[in-house]
């Protein structure tokens, strides 16, 4: 069978884009984003039977969609793909970086993607402390006088940069200086209105992990152009990351704690062995490989997925078996069987929606539109956690006021109306071509 | 997909098999449902190694094996209990039997007629009660049992010396000999387990409903009924749907019905599981159907039948979960729905991994071929791993003072639950590989 054209809904230009839009990535990055709202909603309405408390409680909605340390008190808990979210979204941010990557030094120039790339990255460690200061001001909506100037200031650089990319660098290449430019400054002056130390917010949250690990997935793209030799870097950091982590096991309980030993009582103890990063940055460059092989590498697709995706879809999945045994799939430290499992699972999804765009002809309602704004929508679902949280803390809260068979039907109905809220806003937005990218 | 590219289902995807193979097969072999039966072998190995190996309390050690590939409710009993892929497993497997038979069924009664199709199913049903009973005998040798037995061996090797005459071969009456078989070895096996037993108490409830072979066993009667009833799978799938609402209010009222049964008969319930996995193998009875709903482009039944069945049912699953959670002990609706949506992805996936990708996961289409028989093959390790250790407190405990080692999870003690696992998933392969190498199949 011949390679079959690749279908792209419509022309890249209206998705502001340099290069051509898949609709099978914009379906995988949809069901993630899916997968992550799930997650957000059952951690809302877990129950605390993981947590060894009294009152255990059903939770809400599908057991095998919750967290599994939330679910049982076991070490190690039980791993769900719940559990690995944040690891799947990283594999799509991977791909999609090595594709934006790539389309860009070909047109533009080396410089335009790397300045694209630290833009990503600036951007990506703004957001982590937006969230952290919303979290902060927004129980009792108090904002010092400090948090006012900086919000203001904040708000000024953000109109001008926004005036001036579409006036003077309208049709500039420049204008991703501005962009670099903005999301540098946007950092800088979120900064001090943060309450938590450099590590956490630099290094130790789910969105510092995609920040680094985007941008080390840049740096091994323009190291080592040949995929193949691209991978043994995801499989070095995955042997240093064992290595570590054997070592940090035998020095302490909790392995991310382990420089607290080597030095305690100096500025430095807030500093651990960042072994989230090095893992997503594991997983990150195994999706630019992926993305290379399927897309750049061999002179047909079917040839990328044959020779070289399938062979590493099942080896990871064997790696994962083995590794399992020494460490466990861990939710709280991605160690590099969860990784494994993640990339396993990533590519399986991969598979699938290539397929059925390719061959099938098919999509799932919905995921295109979820997809073409993943980022926004992922950081949308937190909304629905915070204003939640302000009601019912777990499912034992929420069972209490709604027993039986009442309690279930508005259950589902607190997971049906964000679900389908958020597919409506996605929808809007793709409607009138509105994308929020970094 | 242009013209000269379409699927054509007559095309038999028998790559690398050698002619005459599958001789006896009324039926091309399909690879991607080889390699689908494989995959869910080695997943039920795996998980008959967890099962064993799990742990009684997570304070002193943790069990062997990835978590995410043990039964739910194994790795940590609460209620509800969390659902893996490996509670999955039974369902999978049903639909793969409801795939195979509605492809067989058909095909025998087009070249052989209805009265043979009908007699390889029968024979396939006892087959699966006798194995259903054989799976719950007691390991002790009185002298009745060791006649019956002996009787039994008899039946066996004349029964297989009957099959294989020449004379037989192609003799429409070919499976009447497996009928017999099944029958004698399912009615030795009430002698074997005494015939007061079997009558007074619940061992008739426990061979014939209870047990995962007899829901098989009555899965297979169901999809073969309703294949030969209702030839459309449109209409076919209706059944499943009234079997499922049918469960999913007497599930609700389980209490009330139940006590009801056991005024008469104090050892029954309604059987839930039989009533699902019956609802299970139509529906992949349908699915197959659906898949030739144009025979020269199987793509257009994917499209049309498969993929939206697939989503619906997984958009159903979430929503009953809300009422009914999904449970291992006792297959309701959710469980049901959740198997069937879980199955048919896997089936797109490895009917995707063939067809389009040409791709195969290297052991799985010698396993997949004598699927029937490594399933029961692998009781072996179930059988011999509780003599040597009990759970993984036992197995970790012995390896640590092996290697004269105090910690429960030294590198060491993890490294031989690794070998632990693979030395029975080799020796699997191996036997498959062997007997497919001399194409040796087991199919009742």
């Amino acid at each position: 069978m011949n390679d079959p054209p690749i279908k792209i809904n419509e022309t890249h230009k209206q998705f502001h884009s340099l290069h051509p839009r898949y609709r099978w990535l914009d379906q995988l990055r949809g069901v993630i984003v899916f997968f992550l709202l799930i997650a957000f909603l059952t951690w809302q309405f877990s129950s605390t039977l993981g947590l060894g408390l009294p009152f255990g409680v059903p939770p809400l909605g599908p057991t095998w969609m919750n967290h599994g340390f939330k679910y049982s008190n076991s070490n190690p808990p039980i791993i769900t793909v719940i559990d690995m979210g944040s690891s799947l979204f990283m594999f799509v941010l991977g791909i999609s970086s090595a594709i934006s990557f790539n389309s860009k030094s070909k047109k533009i120039g080396l410089w335009y993607a790397w300045v694209s790339g630290i833009s990503r990255f600036f951007a990506l460690l703004w957001v982590n402390q937006v969230t952290k200061i919303f979290y902060r001001i927004l129980p009792d909506w108090k904002l010092t006088r400090f948090d006012v100037i900086c919000i203001l200031s904040w708000i000024f650089i953000t109109t001008l940069t926004i005036i001036l990319r579409i006036t003077l660098f309208k049709k500039s290449n420049e204008k991703i200086l501005l962009m670099l430019g903005w999301s540098v400054l946007s950092v800088i002056i979120w900064f001090p209105t943060v309450e938590e130390n450099i590590w956490t917010i630099f290094f130790n949250e789910t969105l510092a992990y995609l920040a680094w690990a985007s941008l080390f997935a840049v740096f091994f793209l323009t190291l080592v152009k040949n995929p193949d030799r691209r991978i043994l870097a995801s499989f070095g950091l995955f042997a240093i990351h064992i290595g570590l982590w054997e070592l940090a096991k035998t020095k302490l309980t909790h392995p991310t704690h382990w420089f607290f030993e080597v030095l305690p009582g100096t500025p430095l103890d807030v500093v651990g062995i960042p072994f989230n990063i090095i893992n997503m940055t594991a997983i990150a460059i195994s999706a630019t490989c992926v993305s290379d092989w399927l897309l750049k590498s061999y002179p047909t697709q079917l040839d990328g997925i044959k020779k070289r995706i399938l062979p590493y879809w099942v080896f990871i999945l064997c790696f994962h078996f083995v590794v399992d045994f020494l460490q466990p799939a861990r939710h709280d430290g991605i160690t590099a069987s969860l990784a494994a499992l993640s990339i396993f699972f990533a590519i399986f999804f991969l598979i699938m929606f290539y397929a059925w765009d390719t061959y099938f002809d098919a999509k799932m309602p919905f995921l295109t539109p979820l997809g073409r704004n993943a980022l926004l929508m992922f950081l949308l679902q937190g909304i629905y956690l915070f204003f939640y949280g302000f009601f019912w803390f777990n499912a034992y809260d929420f069972r209490r006021r709604f027993p039986g068979l009442l309690g279930n039907a508005i259950g589902l109905g607190l997971f049906f109306v964000p679900i389908a809220l958020l597919i409506c806003i996605a929808w809007v937005l793709d409607r009138f071509k509105i994308y929020l990218k970094f | 997909m242009p013209e000269n590219e379409k699927l054509n289902s007559e095309e038999v995807h028998t790559e690398g098999i050698s002619k005459g193979q599958f001789k006896r097969s009324t039926h091309p072999r399909y690879d991607w449902l080889d390699q689908f039966r494989g995959m869910v072998i080695v997943f039920l190995v795996i998980a008959s190694l967890t099962w064993e190996l799990a742990s009684e309390n997570f304070a002193i050690t943790p069990p062997l094996g990835p978590t995410w590939l043990n039964h739910g409710w194994e790795y940590y009993d609460q209620q509800p209990v969390i659902i893996t892929i490996i509670d999955l497993g039974s369902q999978i497997f049903m639909f793969m039997l409801g795939i195979s038979l509605s492809l067989s069924f058909k095909s025998k009664v087009e070249k052989k007629g209805l009265h043979f199709a009908w007699l390889t199913v029968l024979h396939r049903v006892f087959s699966f009660f006798w194995i259903s009973q054989v799976i719950s005998v007691d390991f002790d040798f009185p002298i009745f049992k060791v006649i019956a037995l002996v009787i039994w061996v008899l039946i066996t090797v004349g029964a297989a010396v009957l099959r294989n005459l020449r004379k037989f071969k192609d003799n429409i009456y070919r499976p009447l000999f497996g009928v017999v078989w099944a029958l004698s070895s399912i009615g030795l096996w009430c002698v074997q387990a005494r015939i007061p037993k079997v009558l007074g108490s619940g061992y008739f409830w426990s061979a014939f409903f209870l047990e995962a072979p007899a829901h098989l066993a009555w899965g297979t009667l169901f999809a073969a009924v309703f294949v030969f009833l209702i030839k459309k799978p449109d209409f076919r799938i209706i059944i499943a749907i009234i079997i499922y609402l049918g469960h999913f209010i007497m599930w609700e009222f389980k209490p009330i019905i139940n006590a009801s049964i056991q005024a008469f008969w104090s050892q029954w319930d309604i059987p839930f599981d039989m009533l699902a996995m019956g609802a299970i193998a139509i529906t992949a009875t349908c699915i197959w159907d659906w898949m030739q709903m144009d025979p020269n482009d199987q793509i257009i039944g994917f499209k049309k039948r498969v993929i939206p069945i697939m989503l619906i049912t997984g958009l159903l699953h979430f929503i009953v979960d809300f009422f009914q959670t999904a449970e291992h002990h006792g297959i309701n609706l959710s469980l049901g729905l959740l198997a069937i949506a879980f199955s048919c992805l896997l089936v797109i996936v490895f009917f995707s991994l063939e067809f389009f990708y040409k791709y195969k996961i290297p052991p799985l289409t010698h396993i997949g071929r004598n699927a029937l028989f490594l399933f029961l093959f692998q009781g072996i390790f179930t059988l011999t791993y509780p003599e040597i250790w009990g759970d993984a407190l036992a197995f970790r405990t012995q390896m640590a003072s092996l290697f004269g080692v105090a910690e429960l999870t030294h590198p060491l003690v993890d490294l031989m639950g690794l070998i632990a696992f693979l030395v029975p998933m080799l020796i699997m392969y191996l036997v498959a590989w062997l007997m497919d190498r001399y194409h040796i199949y087991i199919k009742v």
